[in-house]
């Protein structure tokens, strides 16, 4: 007998309607994905779980808002990024009054910073391949990082990304086009590509 | 095509194939230029490189801790803050406590500025610069004229002695 499986925008007016079980059903189908964004975005050797708890809180308390014309994971994202946001900014806050400095270009500092707040999971998980690629992901502005991390690891549309971020498609397309040439640019020493051509 | 527009389309043409028209144009300038295909060959292998960034799996008490904290929201009507973070701002005891610490330190910075014044009128410039143990307080323009009345009195006085020699000098010279 084939299960029914009801769709993220039946259960979103469900939960509106106050069903608590249809939420878990919500956060149960959609807590990797939003885990997957915030860990790349925000990065290793922080409380990535807790900020994906706390996007799906922020879900629940923004119910009464949602609407169904609105595609849920769509909806979903915007609430990831502007968490994303916030978690940057207070993380920022807290970097300044500690006297850390932020940026810098000394990827190698980083990856030993990194290195000592990596739990073992997280060591298993980011080999060098992958602290190099994180540090170029991290180098890109904010806006082009989200376009990226949308495009390339969930197979957002240009419009679902558009629809995310509040912008136009032509304005991703932009987006999309800048984060690539800075990669190339970030990662031309480690792969050994050469300088990009002009 | 040329390389230039060769190179301004290749991301996109990577990204989403492009128009047909331009994938083909693209294509065949990329035939006959190794450059451009090196540019092509780099801008995949960079993108490509980021699917070396992994995230963890959820854990498995993801959803019901997401649980517990929307039913404590529905039960106090508010949502919860994090659970790292710590107790909560708005306890009962906490506002008003804090006013009045607040009040405390107001008053008490008030006292020790009040008890530490200097007696009478702060020194002038002049008294200050003649003050060895003071590195980086140096008179301004200002002090200077404001109180040049002063200086002159003090270079007055830093010649008196000589001014009474010169004066008994002359009288002696007089009576000469």
């Amino acid at each position: 007998m084939a299960r029914l499986v009801i769709d993220d925008s039946e259960l979103m007016l469900r939960v509106r309607s106050g069903d608590h079980a249809a939420f878990g059903v919500l956060v149960d189908r959609h807590k990797q994905r939003v885990l997957n964004v915030v860990y790349r975005y925000l990065g290793p050797g922080a409380d990535a779980e807790d900020i994906a708890q706390e996007v799906f809180i922020r879900v629940y308390g923004a119910r009464r808002s949602y609407v169904a014309s609105a595609k849920f994971t769509t909806w979903l994202y915007t609430i990831c990024r502007n968490t994303c946001l916030k978690e940057q900014a207070r993380r920022k806050t807290r970097r300044a009054l500690e006297g850390i400095p932020m940026g810098g270009t000394d990827h190698s500092a980083e990856v030993a910073a990194d290195a000592q707040t990596l739990s073992p999971l997280e060591a298993v998980l980011l080999d060098e391949h992958a602290i190099v690629a994180k540090r170029a992901i991290d180098s890109l502005p904010e806006a082009q990082r989200m376009a990226l991390i949308l495009r390339k690891y969930e197979g957002s549309t240009y419009e679902e990304i558009a629809e995310a971020m509040h912008c136009s498609v032509r304005a991703v397309k932009s987006l999309l086009y800048r984060a690539r040439v800075t990669l190339r640019r970030e990662l031309a020493e480690y792969l050994e590509l050469g300088e990009p051509s002009e | 095509m040329n390389c230039r527009r060769a190179l301004k389309a290749l991301p996109e043409i990577l990204d989403d194939g492009g128009s047909d028209a331009l994938r083909a144009a693209v294509e065949e300038h990329l035939h006959g230029c190794p450059a451009c295909r090196r540019e092509r060959e780099a801008l995949s292998r960079s993108w490509e490189l980021l699917d070396a960034v992994r995230a963890p799996a959820a854990g498995p008490q993801f959803t019901a801790a997401v649980m517990t904290r929307v039913r404590a929201s529905d039960t106090r009507g508010a949502l919860p803050r994090r659970a790292t973070a710590g107790p909560g701002i708005r306890s009962w005891w906490l506002a008003p406590a804090g006013a009045m610490a607040l009040v405390a330190l107001l008053v008490v910075s008030a006292l020790v500025t009040w008890t530490h014044r200097p007696p009478g009128r702060p020194p002038t410039p002049a008294v200050v610069a003649a003050l060895p143990s003071e590195p980086g307080r140096m008179p301004t323009d200002e002090d200077i004229i404001r109180d040049l009345d002063v200086y002159e009195q003090l270079d007055v006085l830093d010649n008196l002695w000589l001014l009474a020699d010169l004066e008994v000098l002359e009288d002696s010279e007089v009576e000469l």
